[in-house]
C-alpha cells in the first residue's frame, strides 16, 4: 500500500481545499455584475422617472412610474430571490436530487447534457414564474388606473416579464464557475437564443400590424417596459419600445451565452460538497418544489422542539387538526393556495369583456389553488396504508380533507368576492360559478392525487395522419381531471350565457341556481368517480 | 369475543397461485404464529386477515361479517402491522399516536399518546419527523401506532425486525398484555424467541400449503416435513 509522507500529504490536503476556498475576485466580479443587473433593471428607469418628474414636475410621467410600481415590487421579489443565492452559486436540483446524481454520474448518461437540460428547466421555470408575475401584476396595475385589461396587453406583458426570469437565471450560472472561452459554444448559443428572440420580434410585429398598440403594456412589467421609458425620452415613440426590447435582449443574450459556457463546467461532486441546506432550500425554491423547500427546512430544524398545536378534541375534528397542523408546519403552500383561488375567482369579474374563456381559465386557477390547499390527501395516496390506522376508510378521510380544502377556499372566495364589491367591482356571474365549482375543483384534486401509476399501453400510442398519438394519450391522462373542470365549465357558460357576461343582480338569480346546481351535479360526479379511484387503488 | 376466520382460502396472482385452501382461526386471547420459509405464504395469510387483499377463493370472516380494509368494522378491531412502516411525513412521532388516538375517540388522547411514548422508550424522538427515524425506531412507531388504538385482532409480519434484544423483550411483554386482555394476536416470524414466548398455536405453511398445526412442543414431537421445517428455523 503506498503511503503518502506528511508533507505530501499536507500538500495534497491544501491543493485539495484551495478548490474550495472561497474566491474572493470571482466574488467581487459576481456582486458587481449583479449590482449591474439590478441597476439596469430597477434604479435607471425609476431614477430617470424621478428626476423628469422633479425637473418637469410632469404629473403624467409620475403616474406612469406609480403605476409601474405593483410590477416592479413583484420583479424585484422575483429577481432578489434568483440572484441573492449565497455566494452566486446556481444549485439547480443538485442538492435536492443527490440520488439521481450519483446515480447519472456512474450511468452513459451525458454530464453537460444534464446540466443544460436542468439550467434549460429553470429558465423556463423562472420565466414562467417571470411571465405570470408580470400578467398579474400587469392586470392589477390597469385596474388600479381603472382602464380595460385586454388580452394582447396580458400576453405582451408576459413576454416582458420572463425577459426577468431569463436574466435571472443566467445570472446564477455565470457565477458558479469561472468560464473559458468557447467561441463555436457561444455562436451555438447565441443563434439558438437569437432564434428564439427573432420568433419573439416577430410575434410583436405581428400583433402590431394587427393595430394593437405596444406601449399600453409598457408599463406593465420587465426591464423591456422600463427601459422604453429611458429610451422614450430620447428616441421617437414608435422606435423607444423595440429599442427598449432590443437592449433587453442584448442584455439577456449575453448572459444565456456566458451561462452556456459555464455550466458545464460545473462539477458534482463541488456541488454536493459546497451545497449547504440554506443552497438547496433556495434551489428547490428556485426550481418552484415548495414541498421540497418545507423538507429542508424541517432537516434543519432538526434539534429545535417541534411547535405544539392544541390537540383534536375528538374523533370528528382529528382529521381537521391533522391538515392544519400540516398548514401550520408548512404555510407556504396553502397561503399560494389562497391566492391562486382569489385569482381564479376575480378574473370573470375584471375580464368582462370574453367571459366564457374567463370562467374556464378561474376554474383552472381554483384547481391549482386547491391543489396546494389539500396537500394532506396527496400524503393519503402517497401510501394508501398511512391511513391504515383510522376508522375510516380512506374515502372518507380523504373527503374528510376536501371538505376542510373546500370549506377554507369558498370562505376565502366569498371574502374576495366581497372587498371587490366594496371597491367598487360588482361581481360578476362568472365569479360566482367559478366560487361554486370550489367544492367539485377539490374533489378532483383528490380524484387526480389517487389516479395511480400511467398505463405503459399509452405510452404506446396508434399512428395517425399526425404523428404517434403515445404523447398526446399520455398528456391527456395526466391533465384529464382539469380538463373535465374546463369541459364543465365551458358547458355551464355556454348554457347559462347570463351567467357570465353580467354583473350580479336579482335579474338573473335563475342563472345563479342553474349554474350552482349543474356544479352540486359536477360535484356529484366527481365523489363517485373518486370512490371509484379510491377502490381501485386499494385494489392495485 | 372476537373470532377471525379463514375458511378455504386461496390466492392467486395471475396464473401463480401463491396460498391453497388454508383454513385458520383465531381465537380471543389466544396466539397464532405463522410460521415457514420465504415465499411459503405468511404474510399473503395476513394481507387477507387485514382484509387488505380479498382472496381468489374462500372467505375471511370476523365474526360472521366478510373482512374488508374499506369497512369501518374491520378497521375498529383489526390492527395490522404489515410490510415497511408507513408514517405520515408531516407528523412527528407523538403527533402520530396523538392522531391514532383521537380518531378511534379515546377519552385522553394526549396521555394515551405520551404513555405510549414512555412505554416504546421513544421519549427523546418524540418530535422527530418520520425521515428522521432509523429503521428500528420507524418499525417502533408502526408498533406503536398499533397500541395507540382499540384493538380485538392484532395482526404482525415479522414485527421484530430491526429491533434491538431489549426491544424484542419488550414487544413479547407488549404482546402478551395484549393476551391477557382477550385479543387475538396472529404473528408471521421467523424469531424461534417469540414463538416459544407467545404461541398457542403454530401454523406452518410451505408453498402456499398449510402443512401442520398445533402446539409448538407437539410439532416438536410429531415429526414429519412439518417438524422438520419448524425444527430447522427455530435452530
Amino acid at each position: 500500500m503506498h503511503l503518502l509522507r506528511p508533507d505530501a500529504l499536507a500538500q495534497r490536503a491544501r491543493s485539495l481545499l484551495r478548490s474550495l476556498r472561497p474566491k474572493p475576485r470571482a466574488q467581487s466580479i459576481y456582486v458587481a455584475y449583479v449590482v449591474c443587473v439590478m441597476a439596469c433593471l430597477y434604479v435607471v428607469p425609476y431614477g430617470a422617472v424621478g428626476a423628469d418628474y422633479l425637473r418637469f414636475l410632469d404629473s403624467d410621467v409620475a403616474a406612469r412610474g406609480a403605476a409601474a410600481f405593483p410590477v416592479a415590487v413583484a420583479a424585484v421579489i422575483l429577481g432578489l430571490l434568483s440572484v441573492s443565492v449565497h455566494d452566486g452559486s446556481w444549485r439547480g436540483s443538485v442538492r435536492a436530487e443527490a440520488a439521481e446524481i450519483d446515480w447519472v454520474i456512474s450511468g452513459p448518461l451525458s454530464w453537460p447534457r444534464l446540466m443544460m437540460s436542468r439550467v434549460v428547466s429553470t429558465a423556463l421555470t423562472l420565466s414562467v414564474c417571470g411571465a405570470g408575475a408580470a400578467a398579474v401584476s400587469g392586470a392589477v396595475s390597469t385596474v388600479l388606473r381603472h382602464e380595460r385589461i385586454t388580452v394582447p396587453g396580458i400576453v405582451q406583458a408576459a413576454i416582458a416579464g420572463a425577459f426577468v426570469g431569463l436574466i435571472c437565471c443566467a445570472c446564477n450560472v455565470m457565477s458558479q464557475v469561472f468560464l473559458r472561452p468557447d467561441s463555436a459554444r457561444v455562436v451555438a448559443t447565441s443563434l439558438r437564443v437569437g432564434a428564439a428572440v427573432a420568433a419573439t420580434v416577430a410575434l410583436i410585429a405581428a400583433l402590431r400590424h394587427q393595430g394593437l398598440e405596444l406601449p399600453a403594456a409598457l408599463w406593465w412589467s420587465g426591464p423591456w417596459g422600463w427601459m422604453a421609458i429611458v429610451t422614450g425620452d430620447v428616441f421617437p415613440s414608435a422606435a423607444a419600445d423595440t429599442i427598449a426590447l432590443l437592449l433587453c435582449v442584448a442584455l439577456g443574450l449575453t448572459t444565456a451565452a456566458v451561462a452556456a459556457l459555464g455550466v458545464i463546467r460545473i462539477q458534482a461532486a463541488a456541488l454536493r460538497s459546497r451545497a449547504g441546506r440554506y443552497d438547496g432550500v433556495l434551489a428547490a425554491l428556485m426550481s418552484a418544489d415548495t414541498r421540497l423547500a418545507g423538507q429542508l427546512t424541517e432537516l434543519g430544524q432538526r434539534r429545535r422542539p417541534r411547535r405544539r398545536h392544541p390537540p383534536a378534541r375528538g374523533p370528528l375534528s382529528a382529521c381537521l387538526w391533522h391538515v392544519v397542523t400540516g398548514w401550520v408546519r408548512q404555510p407556504g403552500p396553502p397561503a399560494a393556495g389562497l391566492v391562486w383561488v382569489a385569482a381564479g375567482v376575480l378574473l370573470p369579474t375584471v375580464w368582462l369583456d370574453d367571459p366564457p374563456p374567463a370562467a374556464a381559465v378561474g376554474v383552472l386557477l381554483v384547481y391549482r389553488g386547491v391543489s396546494l390547499l389539500l396537500e394532506n390527501v396527496r400524503l393519503q395516496t402517497d401510501d394508501v396504508h398511512r391511513s391504515a390506522h383510522l376508522p375510516q376508510a380512506l374515502a372518507s378521510t380523504m373527503l374528510s380533507v376536501c371538505r376542510i380544502g373546500a370549506s377554507v377556499a369558498v370562505g376565502g372566495a366569498v371574502i374576495v368576492i366581497a372587498i371587490s364589491g366594496h371597491l367598487g367591482y360588482a361581481p360578476s356571474m362568472g365569479s360566482v360559478l367559478v366560487a361554486a365549482t370550489i367544492p367539485a375543483a377539490a374533489v378532483a384534486v383528490a380524484v387526480t392525487a389517487c389516479r395511480g401509476q400511467l398505463p405503459l399501453e399509452l405510452l404506446i400510442g396508434a399512428e395517425t395522419p399526425f404523428g404517434n398519438s403515445g404523447p398526446a394519450q399520455v398528456a391527456l391522462w395526466f391533465a384529464q381531471v382539469p380538463v373535465a373542470l374546463v369541459v364543465f365549465s365551458a358547458v355551464v357558460s355556454s348554457i347559462v350565457p347570463s351567467a357570465t357576461g353580467s354583473a350580479l343582480t336579482g335579474d338573473n338569480a335563475i342563472a345563479t341556481l342553474s349554474a350552482t346546481a349543474a356544479s352540486m351535479a359536477f360535484l356529484w360526479v366527481m365523489v363517485a368517480w373518486l370512490r371509484g379511484r379510491v377502490a381501485a387503488l386499494l385494489q392495485s | 369475543m372476537r373470532n377471525l376466520e379463514l375458511c378455504g382460502v386461496s390466492q392467486r396472482y395471475g396464473s401463480r397461485t401463491v396460498l391453497r385452501d388454508i383454513t385458520l382461526s383465531l381465537k380471543a386471547g389466544s396466539c397464532t404464529m405463522l410460521y415457514g420459509s420465504n415465499g411459503a405464504g405468511k404474510s399473503t395469510v395476513l394481507r387477507l386477515a387485514a382484509g387488505r387483499e380479498r382472496p381468489s377463493a374462500g372467505c375471511v370472516e370476523l365474526d360472521g361479517r366478510l373482512v374488508r380494509e374499506e369497512d369501518v368494522y374491520s378497521r375498529t378491531r383489526i390492527a395490522a402491522v404489515l410490510g415497511p412502516p408507513a408514517c405520515y411525513p408531516d407528523l412527528t412521532v407523538e403527533e402520530h399516536f396523538l392522531l391514532i388516538a383521537t380518531s378511534h375517540g379515546s377519552r385522553d388522547a394526549p396521555k394515551v399518546a405520551q404513555s405510549i411514548v414512555d412505554q416504546l422508550g421513544l421519549a427523546t424522538h418524540s418530535d422527530s419527523l418520520p425521515f428522521q427515524l432509523s429503521a428500528g425506531l420507524m418499525q417502533l412507531v408502526a408498533l406503536g401506532s398499533a397500541l395507540a388504538r382499540p384493538r380485538e385482532v392484532l395482526l404482525l409480519d415479522e414485527p421484530e425486525q430491526h429491533l434491538d434484544v431489549s426491544r424484542r423483550q419488550s414487544l413479547i411483554e407488549w404482546v402478551a398484555e395484549d393476551l391477557r386482555a382477550g385479543v387475538a394476536v396472529m404473528i408471521a416470524t421467523h424469531d424461534p424467541q417469540l414463538v416459544a414466548a407467545l404461541a398457542d398455536d403454530v401454523a406452518v405453511l410451505e408453498e402456499g400449503h398449510l402443512v401442520a398445526r398445533g402446539r409448538p412442543a407437539d410439532l416438536v414431537q410429531r415429526g414429519g416435513a412439518a417438524h422438520c421445517i419448524f425444527c430447522g428455523q427455530t435452530r
